[in-house]
């Protein structure tokens, strides 16, 4: 059923309007809609819109709060599946302290921040410093007296094939003398150590630019390689455990982490309901608020608002105004209003079929998984996955909705007689040496035409349900004759169309109904048009639409093909899995290939299933009906993130 | 030469001959199909890693042509009992097998690496509107429906040959 919804308009105070919107707010049943749309035309002039609140501040706040949740998240390794998110009551989330602890709290991650990350770099430098070091360490002259007046000490890298013969040749060519000395190899890097006078530093300089040589400076430095590299390496110890230091910082203030969440979630609605004044209007004591209500809240929020000095006023929509949609229906109906709206909702002025998707949907799935063991992993995954996990309303109507198609699953997998395919007997035979069938109803393998006339007789139902909503809405409205032209001659023409295939007074009954329906086709489907020849030839091509009904029934084969598709390859699973006989290996394998197997298999044969069952009702069945391009009921209602808000405690 | 005229002659080739053009052909459906959504895929998971589990979904649905190619392949070997090794079919009914097995082979290689299409441009949903994927899905199932017709024809087809 499809909520009816009102305007409604709150005439308030202003020193109130805050804690109005608080409260409407709390309520969450308003959609604020804008107020020029509402107020009458002569007043309009005296009104002002209300000034647009400056909400930068708290959007940094929040960006600042979630930077901290994220890096408090590194440090706490709690990651729970089923974890829920705390209750709290919207008293002790909208507190002000929450805010201002938060922002200490986010000052000190801050600085902690900023603190590791120099570390972090500091240390990645010495680790560095000391890896070029490491090459020179047997070199036990210190860095000091490697230079005199008149000779001076270069320590230089040589890579490729070069060596200090190299050096050596160049120079005893030009006539330098130099003193030569290879620290340390490795691979094909040689640490050459030179000595020479003063006064040939450009010759050298030369000589080492020709053969690619790496200066290594020692500039500053003091004392031996050997005693610089242990001091390297103290520095890194303790700038290590300064790091480490700096992270049992934050891990402590990782306790932290709840206030900071509640902060974000507090922020937010702030934002929230700030942000919702877009849509006032006002006067100098007086603010407008407006917006579409259900009719069944309106007691609700009277009552609410009659605690304040504030007019309240309820207007119903024009006849032809469209309103946001809400869609109202019992525990076992509502789970596949999922469905419905992942197509469009209808507008607002049709009709609510969840029902019918439901149970269409509910059989269709069930015959295209068919298997019963899958079914009841679907009804265990579901039910509890809705009971057990925090995922948000949309998320756990969903699960619902597969562990409701779950008993479906079953009952189809038991008529089929599938359970895991056909594991029972595959076991009984392999490990136990007797064989023991499952009974079943019909048998898809050797009566598959038995199973495609179920579906499209299914498929004839699905789509006389259809057509019959949509003579539904045609009467609603006052069409009766329209219902009967569109719809009723098509029954006639569809049914009595199957019955010229029988005989004796069956056949008489399905030529007169046919004829019946055939010429009130043509002579009606015509109606809309102008001019005489263009009646008459819509009503004769108005038959051609018959090859679409023969399509759409057949499209129902699909449950047939997915079904066999689920049982066949689930028996070829246990097929592979039962090869290695019954020793103690072969019930290794067929244990490991039973779970692998069927995981894949019921992931995407239920992938399928759904995917399908989904097609069936938009193409198929929509076509039919369907009315959609309604908005979605989005009332201005509090949206956290980290907690959940719980009545007071009274 | 006489061994290969022969070959034209035997029933069994034919049937062998059936299983490997349902197996091949779908299978190479869908293999381009899964490819072609993965690439796709790719980009949308290296700016946020989290859309894996929509993506997957996406990438499996060009996958059901391999499978129903491999179903009517294995069927076929389980009804001409291939499985035993012990196999002698007169040169009709390896013809016909082979020929039933045509459908699900070609159309799956075709409508694999379409609905592979579809359900790429559909990654650009994820992008975009991660909230309306179930959208790119349907129409992607739109264009199996043809493979599972295939199938279907193949499946009753094979059930109906006389070994």
């Amino acid at each position: 059923m499809i909520e009816r919804m009102e305007k409604i308009c709150i005439y308030s105070v202003k020193d109130q309007t805050d804690d109005v919107v608080e409260d409407i707010l709390k309520c969450g049943v308003i959609q604020p809609i804008h107020a020029q749309s509402v107020v009458p035309d002569e007043i309009k002039h005296v009104l002002e819109e209300c000034e647009i609140s400056d909400i930068s501040k708290e959007e940094e706040l929040i960006n600042r709060i979630e930077n901290g949740i994220t890096v408090l998240k590194k440090f706490s390794a709690e990651k729970n599946l089923f974890k829920k998110r705390p209750f709290i009551t919207y008293k002790e989330l909208t507190e002000e302290k929450v805010i201002s602890q938060s922002i200490e709290i986010c000052d000190k991650i801050e600085k902690a921040e900023e603190r590791i990350s120099k570390l972090r770099r500091d240390l990645a430098e010495m680790i560095f410093r000391e890896k070029s070091l490491v090459p020179w360490a047997s070199f036990d002259i210190p860095a000091e007296k490697c230079r005199t007046e008149s000779a001076e000490t270069y320590f230089c890298v040589l890579q490729g094939q070069k060596t200090s013969e190299n050096i050596e040749e160049i120079l005893s060519d030009k006539g330098v003398p130099v003193y030569l000395e290879t620290v340390h190899i490795d691979e094909e890097t040689h640490y050459v150590a030179l000595l020479f006078l003063k006064k040939y530093n450009k010759a050298v300089g030369e000589a080492l630019n020709r053969l690619g040589a790496k200066k290594f400076d020692i500039e500053g430095m003091k004392g031996t390689f050997a005693e610089n590299i242990e001091i390297c390496r103290s520095n890194i110890k303790s700038m290590n455990s300064d790091l480490n230091r700096g992270e049992k910082e934050i891990y402590d203030i990782s306790r932290g982490k709840k206030i900071l969440e509640k902060a974000s979630d507090s922020l937010k609605i702030k934002i929230q309901y700030m942000s919702g004044r877009e849509n006032f209007l006002s006067t100098e004591k007086v603010n407008i608020i407006t917006g579409w209500i259900p009719v069944s809240e309106k007691e609700n929020v009277s009552k609410k608002l009659a605690e304040y000095d504030c007019f309240c006023q309820y207007e119903a929509p024009d006849s032809c105004e469209e309103y946001p949609v809400l869609m109202k229906n019992n525990k076992l109906v509502k789970p596949f209003g999922t469905i419905t709206e992942m197509y469009s909702l209808p507008k607002s002025r049709s009709i609510d079929t969840n029902w019918a998707i439901g149970l269409f949907f509910f059989i269709f799935f069930g015959m295209m998984l068919s298997d019963a063991g899958y079914g009841i992993i679907l009804i265990l995954g579901g039910l509890l996955g809705a009971k057990l996990l925090d995922i948000g309303d949309e998320a756990r109507e969903f699960f619902k909705m597969i562990g409701i198609c779950g008993f479906s699953t079953v009952l189809w997998g038991a008529v089929y007689g599938s359970w895991f395919g056909d594991a029972v007997p595959t076991i009984t035979e392999t490990f136990f040496n007797r064989r023991i069938e499952i009974p079943y109803l019909i048998d898809p393998l050797s009566q598959p035409m038995t199973v495609l006339i179920l579906a499209c007789i299914l498929g004839v139902i699905h789509l006389f349900t259809g057509m019959g909503i949509k003579a539904y809405i045609m009467i609603k409205r006052g069409d009766r004759w329209g219902a009967l032209f569109d719809v009723g001659f098509w029954y006639m023409l569809l049914l009595g169309l199957p019955m010229l295939l029988m005989t004796g007074p069956w056949k008489t009954a399905g030529y007169i109904l046919s004829v019946t329906g055939a010429v009130g086709l043509v002579l009606t489907q015509g109606r809309h048009k102008s001019k005489t020849a263009g009646k008459i030839i819509s009503g004769i091509m108005s038959l051609y639409n018959i090859t679409g009904y023969f399509s759409d029934v057949l499209s129902y084969s699909r449950i047939l093909a997915l079904g066999l598709a689920t049982g066949v390859v689930a028996s070829v699973v246990n097929i592979m899995g039962s090869m290695a006989g019954n020793g103690i290996i072969g019930v290794i394998l067929f244990i490991i290939v039973f779970t692998a197997g069927h995981v894949l298999n019921l992931a995407i044969n239920a992938l399928g299933a759904y995917v399908h069952s989904a097609r069936l009702q938009y193409v198929e069945f929509f076509g039919k009906y369907y009315e959609g391009g309604g908005k979605k009921f989005d009332p201005l209602r509090i949206k956290t993130k980290y907690v959940r808000i719980t009545e007071e405690k009274k | 030469m006489e061994t290969f005229a022969t070959l034209f002659t035997n029933g069994n080739f034919y049937a062998y001959l059936g299983v490997a053009v349902a197996v091949v052909l779908a299978g190479m459906g869908s293999a381009k199909g899964v490819g072609i959504v993965g690439e796709a895929a790719s980009g949308v998971l290296s700016e946020d890693p989290d859309k894996f589990g929509q993506c997957l979904v996406l990438q499996a649905l060009p996958g059901t042509q391999g499978i129903y190619g491999f179903l009517i392949g294995f069927i076929i070997m389980l009804n001409t009992g291939m499985l035993g090794g012990d196999v002698q079919l007169p040169v009709g009914t390896g013809a016909a097998i082979l020929v039933a097995s045509l459908p699900v082979g070609i159309v799956g290689l075709v409508s694999g690496i379409h609905q592979g299409r579809v359900s790429a441009s559909g990654v650009k949903v994820i992008a975009k509107r991660p909230d309306q994927v179930s959208k790119p899905m349907v129409s992607a199932a739109l264009v199996e429906t043809y493979a599972i017709l295939a199938f279907l024809i193949s499946m009753l087809l094979i059930f109906n040959i006389k070994i």
